[in-house]
């Protein structure tokens, strides 16, 4: 596998290729099971020691890019109207909601238990911001009807509010990775030197626990 | 160069640096209550934290977050006599597994089908200190602060602050339980009193009848590969180096030093590890004879990275310090035939 197809696939998978590169990329891994395997098994090291979901680790990483690869036009086409919003956002979205909306219980409850009309507005606030991404959820539960006016405007927007951060949603899980490198084989030998280091650093007299924290993650290579 | 820079500068960034963390420490909880325990000098409290992380058998959960990426992980220790056994086990994404005792590091990798067993170099390596806790040189390069109390994972616990003198190195926020001085919260915050990464228990139990741990059955048993890394060579830190470190953080001391041999997968490499006694940066030596060396600044979590090359080699700094750290330190290096290393 020559260093210019690793670095094109390194590039598909933090998004900064064009489609027609993509669709390149994704036809050789396809057609090339050894191609495939290398790359997986190049993969797999760092993928372990970054602590991520073993997603790229595993033996379906061409699978997962072109899972990717059918969503993407989903992601680039023109915003929809409410009721049709793409699939792979809706389960985000209701992630993101119940998470929101537990946090916000435990936050807001003092507030919430006083009634004091200033606060009410700021809460409802908070929530129609946390819920965005995913109106059409939001619209079809009752409980949320005794939203503000001002949630019919925003539903009007809708369109044009929402289309902007779900662009910016990533769509793929991406794990605790090295910044602005774009080289597989420098992460490689970047999450190398970090075990080695992460064997003296977990000595630290003062640390306790602490170090070992990332251990899980990068004790995993090797 | 920050060790370069002049006084004027100097000064502004430590003044910043300590506004950042006065504003940090404020919104913390006024030490009203906390008298009692404030008899107990800091001091004593790190000392007892360092005692009861090895000589205590516990377990529990506890969530890391660093940047924006959160994960959460299970701990059980167990203490029997002066012998340690660690089990740390990851509740998301892969099932990983890292079993360390006195003698290896057993890691069980579900998504890797593979178990790593790594021996010690050396058998009577303490587990897990070998530095020695000098608490008297780690008060020169930070300021130790109790700062007030709060409440981790439902339990009493104190604040403290390990506040860097310098910007050179990250301050740590302490929570310790007022019991047991377990570190039930460990905050890591930058030069500019932000937060790098947080550690907190979720759940925390003292469980003296745990005295043995062994992995967890879910793995299965058939399919893993297993392998044994052969670990590097030590090599004494007064022995002479080819490099010469000439800008390393006041404090910093050769801790240990090691070669790993080449082979025909492995490049030879030599690795410098240094220590204020707190914060440990490491730096490699390779030849440089591909273009894979990194030559810029990278981070991952609280880790910042800098490689350059210097005579032919790649030279790459790793550490949890601050960005400019590991750059000036990366800088600083120069070849220097047989020359003491400090």
């Amino acid at each position: 596998m020559t260093e210019n197809i690793r670095e094109e696939i390194s590039a598909l998978l933090d998004d900064e290729l064009s489609q027609q590169e993509m669709s390149q990329i994704l036809g050789q891994l396809n057609e090339q099971e050894q191609l495939r395997g290398t790359w997986d098994r190049y993969n797999l090291i760092s993928d372990v020691i970054r602590g991520e979901a073993g997603g790229r680790a595993s033996p379906s990483l061409a699978d997962q890019v072109r899972a990717q690869i059918d969503a993407e036009p989903a992601i680039l086409a023109a915003p929809k109207p409410v009721n049709t919003a793409p699939a792979w956002v809706r389960p985000l979205a209701g992630t993101a909601l119940a998470a929101s909306v537990a946090v916000l219980a435990v936050m807001a409850a003092p507030q919430l238990l006083t009634p004091d009309a200033k606060v009410s507005p700021q809460v409802a606030t908070v929530k129609i911001k946390m819920a965005e991404p995913n109106y059409a959820q939001l619209a079809s539960v009752p409980s949320t009807q005794n939203f503000h006016l001002a949630n019919s405007v925003q539903y009007r927007v809708r369109p044009v509010v929402v289309a902007q951060p779900a662009a910016r949603w990533p769509t793929q899980y991406s794990g605790t990775r090295w910044k602005n490198l774009a080289k597989p084989a420098t992460e490689n030998r970047l999450n190398k030197y970090l075990v080695d280091h992460s064997e003296y650093a977990t000595q630290a007299p003062v640390r306790g626990v602490v170090p070992y924290a990332t251990f899980v993650g990068y004790d995993a290579r090797q | 160069m920050l060790l370069l820079w002049d006084m004027t500068q100097g000064n502004n960034q430590m003044l910043q640096s300590c506004r950042a963390w006065i504003g940090c420490f404020l919104l913390g909880v006024v030490p009203a209550s906390v008298a009692g325990e404030a008899e107990k000098s800091v001091d004593a409290w790190l000392k007892q934290m360092v005692q009861s992380v090895h000589t205590l058998s516990y377990e529990g959960t506890f969530v890391y977050l660093h940047n924006t990426q959160l994960e959460t992980m299970q701990i059980a220790h167990a203490a029997n006599g002066d012998q340690e056994q660690e089990r740390i086990f990851s509740l998301n994404g892969a099932a990983r597994e890292v079993i360390r005792s006195q003698n290896s590091v057993i890691c069980v990798l579900p998504d890797a089908k593979s178990v790593s067993v790594m021996k010690h170099r050396k058998s009577d390596r303490r587990f897990p200190s070998v530095l020695p806790m000098n608490i008297s040189r780690l008060s020169d390069y930070y300021e130790l602060r109790l700062l007030g109390e709060a409440r981790i994972a439902n339990r009493e616990a104190v604040v403290i602050g390990v506040i860097p003198r310098d910007p050179l190195r990250y301050g740590y926020r302490l929570f310790l339980d007022v019991k047991h001085a377990l570190p039930l919260k460990t905050d890591t915050i930058n030069e500019e009193g932000e937060m790098v990464s947080q550690i907190m228990f979720t759940s925390l139990r003292v469980t003296p009848s745990l005295q043995t741990i062994s992995p967890a059955l879910h793995h299965g048993k058939g399919g893993y590969t297993w392998v044994h890394p052969k670990p590097a060579q030590e090599i004494s830190v007064s022995a002479d180096a080819n490099w010469k470190f000439e800008q390393l953080p006041q404090g910093f001391q050769l801790q240990a030093r090691t070669r790993r041999p080449g082979s025909s997968s492995e490049k030879e490499m030599e690795h410098f590890v240094f220590s204020d006694g707190l914060a440990t940066l490491s730096v490699y030596f390779e030849k440089a004879d591909d273009g894979n060396g990194l030559h810029k600044a990278s981070r991952m979590g609280a880790v910042n990275a800098f490689g350059t090359q210097i005579s032919g080699y790649q030279v790459t700094v790793v550490g949890e310090v601050p960005a400019e750290t590991v750059r000036t330190v990366a800088n600083s290096i120069e070849y220097s035939l047989a020359s003491s290393v400090q």
